[in-house]
Order: C-alpha cells, then structure tokens, then sequence
C-alpha cells in the first residue's frame, strides 16, 4: 500500500522530527491526565467516607445542614430508626480527630487521622481488604484505612499510640490494628476505625474517660430491607423519629461545605485544560499538514489521487498520537506508583478514556481539516508555481 | 503512438473584474519522437498552457487531446490515473519528495502505477546511470545539488515509459553547463524513446536542443520557429546578448 509505504518512509527518514511530536504528544498526555487524577484525588477525599459507607441513608440532627461535626444523636434514636419498616440494620457513627504518634511503642512522624467510631458488625463498620473486621465494642482494637497504611507503613498486628487532648490534658491511647479498610477519607484526612465504647472513652472531651451515661456519636447509617424503597423509607424515618434529618450517602457530602466550589472549580479546570490540549494539539496536525501544500501539490500532479495522499497524512497522524498517548499514558501511570502515598492520585475511567479518545479524534479532524483545504489548491499553485 | 494535441485552447481569469486571457485560442499538436520548447517572457501563458497540456487546469474554450483522448470528458479521478500512466512531469522547484533516496523518488512512478517490479526497478537504475546518477542512488534530495535534483526529476518523468514529457523551467535554478547538460539529456531522451515532449523555458539558448520552438506573448502564439538555422540562431543570438552584456 503506497500511502503507509510513504508515511512509513517519512517517519523513518525523519526520525528525529516525530521523536519530537511523539514525545511532545506523550507530555501533554501525561499534563492532562496528572491534572486530571490529582483533581479527582482531591475530590475523592471529601467523599471516600460517604461513598464506601456500603448504606443506602444516613440519619443526621436536625436543622444542622447535613454538617458532620455539628450532628449530634444519641442511642434512644437508633432504636426508634430500627423500628421503622423497610430498616434492616443502623449503625452508629461518631466522628473524631487523633494524631497518631507511635507505632509499635516507635515515635512517627505523626499523622492526623479521623477517628471513627463504629459498632462492629453493624452499618458504618467497615469491610477490610487484609486483617480482621472490628469485633468488640470495647475493645482497644482498631481497622486501619489504606492511607494510614500506605503513610506509616503500620504492619498487621501492630499496636498505633494516638494522641487526643481531653479536657486540657494531652492523653495517649495504644489500639491494635486488627485489619485494612479501603480509603475513607474525611474531610481530606485519613480515617481509623475504633469500637464505638473505646472511641467514647478516647476522643477528644472536656473530660477524660467517657461522655456519660448516654453513647452519643454524630450519625447514623442505615441499611435497608433489599425490597424497601429508601425515599419511602426516609419519609417515615423522618415522620417517625423526633429532630432528624434522613438523605442519602451521595447527597451528604454533596452537601458538605465547600464541596461544591471545589468540584466546580476541579471540573472547570479539568474541562478547560482538556480543551486548551485538544486545541493545541488539532493546530499543532493542522500546520504539520499545512507545511506540505508543495509535496501533495507534486504528488497530485504526478498523479497520486487525492485518497492516497489523505491516507499517507492520517496513518503518520494516528500512528504519532497512539504512541504519543501510549508513551503519556504509561509515563503517566509509572509516576504514579513513584508517587508519595500522600499526594492523591485517582485514575477516573471514564475521564482517562474521555481524554485519549478526544486527543485522538482532535489530531485526525485537523489534519483532515487542512488537508482538504490543500486538496483545494490547484497542484501548480500548491507547487508554487504561477499557473 | 505518441501525440499531443491543443486545438483553440483558451484559458481566462478574472481579476478585479477584469478579463485576463492567460491563453488565448493557442493551437498546437506535437507528435512522437519531437521536443517543442515554449518560450516567452514571465506572464506569457506558457505554465499555464503546460497545466493545461497535463491536464491540471481545464480549458474554458478548445480541448487537449492526448494520443487522441480528450481530457475535457475526463472526471478528476480518472484524470489523475491518465496523468500517472500516460503524462510525465518535471517541475522547476519542489520535484522530488525529500524524505526518498533518489531510486525511491524515481520509482514512486511506478509505485504509483502498480508496475514496480524486477523490470522497472532495473530500468529505474539504468536511467539514472545514463543521466549520470548512478552513484547516488540512495542519496536524498538534500544531499544533491540543483542539477542533479533535475535529472532524477527527469528520470521520475521517464521511468513509466509515459506518451507525453512535459517539463516546467527545468534549468530554472541551473548555471548553464548545468542547464545544457540536463536539458540535452532530456531532449535525447525524448527522441531515444518516442515521446512527445514540450519544454516551457524562459531561457532561450535551451531551445537549440528543440525540434519546433513555439514562442508565446499575452497568451497567443506569436511565432514558430521549425527551422533548425534560425532555432539555433536564435539560442545564439540570446547567447551572444547574455556574453555581452556580462561583459560589459
């Protein structure tokens, strides 16, 4: 086939050239989808908690905004939710900070963590990838989530010392890390998960050892009977349970402050950096293509018709930008893993696809673009010459 | 059978509402074995009589026929097949294509007309041994000087063994050994092999190596030369102006 014969000659003859446009093509690539990833890390550690609660609602105070924080419920109210039909099972969910400043009586760095307090077994508890669940409700055990892992290296079975300051004394806990959970990030920062009675003792109070006589923690996850209608049901949690507010995991950190500007400002950068690079990159095929108007000039008036020279530009076209995009993709994905655990990285399919798919479409589309305008001139002018 | 023929071509563009004639009724039939030179002064009509002669420009009055066939029933895709089997070309600057050896570029004719074969290859090198190329076979473009660059130009022009040559200013950018040199080749060539040829030049003493010199002014063909004493009086002529004046 003549035209790949000709765009094979020309990229080999001209190596250095397309090493350029291949390695400027992989860069732009790697740009776009870096930016791309640390945006939807960032997003992700607003929402990591809400999205991979694994409930279908969550009960919050009244009247505070679905805030996290300013949320306050007590045990009376779990019991009036699990009355309600269609409830399979509710779950507290109190919600603390901690720095963790030991492991294994060895001083770290420390890290400020979110500490959750949860019943084990029951909704808000978490699932764990290595290790065991949380089993005691009063245990001084602990499920670590990935970040946790990843930034301190914490070994299964090892025994972390948190620190939380109570009243105005500054207390130290030990807890046993009994298992891995999947990120669940709060508010940016990482979680562990302790029984809901330890977590009451250890959080940060104005008075060391306990909150009193009645547990009381932030929210409460719910998990529904698999036949239950969850706006039904939220309707009745509402209507049935005094001084509560029901929505979905998806609505509350939606609803989180801040968490909308950010996104906004996240998806409008995303979108015009993807735009700008898909501009960049049809200009850049469209005046690769340009800069030929005498040679397909002399190619047609030799005789070569108008497909084959469409051809031999589009195969050099798609063959410079699947392996620049190959070359982005990949460089992308070894930087990456060389990453600090600490910088977050989130690989969205859709987007990368979305990315690819565009910067590929733009390439073709410009050159052909600026092809037919050259298939417009009339071989003797495309040569120069005064026809 | 080799032969070229315009009959009352004319070609006219419109400039700022103006009428322009490029050519103007030209007639003229060249047959096979014979080397016709147009001549005439820049804006005489004589690229845009050769475009129309290969078939890259359509006549707005007259049609070109070659070995009989008319251009002007032609579509643009069957005009672009005639061009590559029956027309060869040479043009006075971006010839070749700059990323082929000099074999590759001449064979990209053959490529063209799917005949590359043991035969064409071998006729490829023959041709550019005879024009003296032969040691620069897997040289590029960039690598060759003008003239040298004009006879691979010519051998491309040659090699699919076309009915007509037609050749824009091929001594544009030569000094004149270069020029004589490349223009006695093709003309010889022309004759050796029985094509029809037409040279557009604006440089008189290339028309001493011309069967028939067709001078053109404004579009028209203002004089033809058949004779061989005054064809090569008049190369002379303007070779003894051109000696004269650099001395001077």
């Amino acid at each position: 086939m003549l035209s790949l014969y000709l765009a094979t000659k020309e990229m080999v003859r001209n190596k250095r050239r397309f090493i350029s446009v291949f390695l400027i093509v992989a860069l732009i690539t790697l740009l776009v989808l870096f930016t791309s990833a640390l945006g939807d890390g960032l997003a992700q550690g607003a929402s990591e908690l809400f999205e991979r609660m694994g409930t279908e609602l969550l009960v919050y105070q009244q009247d505070v905004d679905f805030q996290l924080p300013a949320s306050r419920l007590g045990r009376a109210r779990l019991s009036q939710i699990r009355r309600v039909p269609g409830v399979a099972a509710v779950g507290p969910v109190g919600v603390s900070t901690a720095s963790i400043i030991a492991v294994d009586g060895v001083e770290s760095s420390g890290l400020d963590v979110s500490m959750l307090g949860v019943e084990p077994r029951q909704p808000g508890s978490p699932a764990t990838f290595a290790g065991d669940e949380l089993n005691d409700s009063r245990a001084a055990e602990t499920v670590i989530d990935r970040h946790v892992s990843e930034r301190l290296d914490i070994p299964l079975g090892a025994t972390i010392t948190v620190k939380v300051v109570q009243g105005m004394e500054e207390k130290h806990y030990d807890l046993r890390v009994v298992g891995y959970a999947e990120g669940r990030k709060v508010n940016f920062i990482p979680s562990i998960f302790v029984p809901l009675r330890r977590w009451d003792q250890i959080k940060p109070q104005a008075t060391p050892g306990g909150g009193g006589d009645d547990l009381i923690f932030n929210i409460a996850a719910v998990q529904l009977n698999r036949n239950a209608v969850p706006l039904d049901v939220a309707a009745q949690i509402t209507a049935t349970v005094s001084q509560v507010e029901v929505t979905d995991p998806i609505t509350a950190y939606q609803t989180t402050q801040g968490y909308n500007d950010m996104m906004s400002t996240i998806s409008m950068q995303q979108g015009f950096m993807l735009m700008i690079v898909v501009l960049i990159v049809g200009s850049f095929f469209q005046i690769q293509t340009l800069q030929k108007v005498a040679q397909i000039g002399m190619l047609e008036a030799i005789g070569a018709s108008s497909g084959m020279v469409i051809i031999t530009l589009l195969i050099q076209v798609m063959v410079t930008l699947l392996v620049g995009l190959g070359v982005g993709a990949a460089a992308m994905w070894g930087m990456a893993q060389a990453m600090p655990a600490s910088v977050p990285i989130v690989f969205s399919g859709s987007k990368i696809t979305i990315t690819l798919l565009s910067l590929l479409v733009s390439g073709p589309i410009s050159c052909l673009v600026a092809a037919r305008t050259i298939l417009k001139i009339e071989p003797l002018r495309a040569l120069g010459l005064s026809a | 059978m080799s032969t070229l023929e315009a009959r009352a071509v004319s070609k006219i563009y419109e400039m700022n509402g103006a009428e322009i004639r490029a050519v103007d009724n030209l007639s003229l039939h060249v047959g096979e074995g014979e080397f016709v030179a147009l001549v005439g002064p820049s804006g005489s009509g004589k690229t845009t009589m050769l475009a129309l002669l290969a078939g890259l420009l359509q006549p707005d009055v007259g049609e070109i026929l070659i070995n009989g066939n008319s251009l002007r029933t032609m579509g643009k895709a069957k005009l672009a097949a005639f061009r590559m089997t029956s027309i060869g070309f040479t043009f006075q600057a971006n010839n070749l294509v700059p990323y082929l050896t000099v074999q590759e570029n001449v064979e990209l004719m053959l490529r063209l007309n799917g005949t590359l074969d043991k035969k064409g290859r071998a006729r490829t090198i023959d041709l550019l041994r005879r024009l003296d190329l032969g040691d620069r076979l897997k040289n590029l473009p960039s690598q060759l000087s003008g003239g040298q660059q004009q006879r691979v130009a010519i051998a491309r022009a040659l090699v699919h063994e076309p009915s007509i040559v037609l050749a824009d200013e091929p001594t544009a950018s030569l000094d004149t050994g270069r020029a004589h040199q490349v223009v006695s080749t093709l003309a010889k060539l022309i004759h050796e092999q029985g094509r029809a040829g037409v040279m557009v030049s604006h440089d008189l003493r290339m028309c001493t190596y011309a069967d028939r010199v067709l001078q053109m002014e404004d579009g028209r063909l203002t004089r033809v030369l058949t004779d061989r004493v005054e064809i090569d009086a008049l190369a002379h002529v303007t070779h003894a102006e051109e000696h004269a004046e650099a001395v001077a």
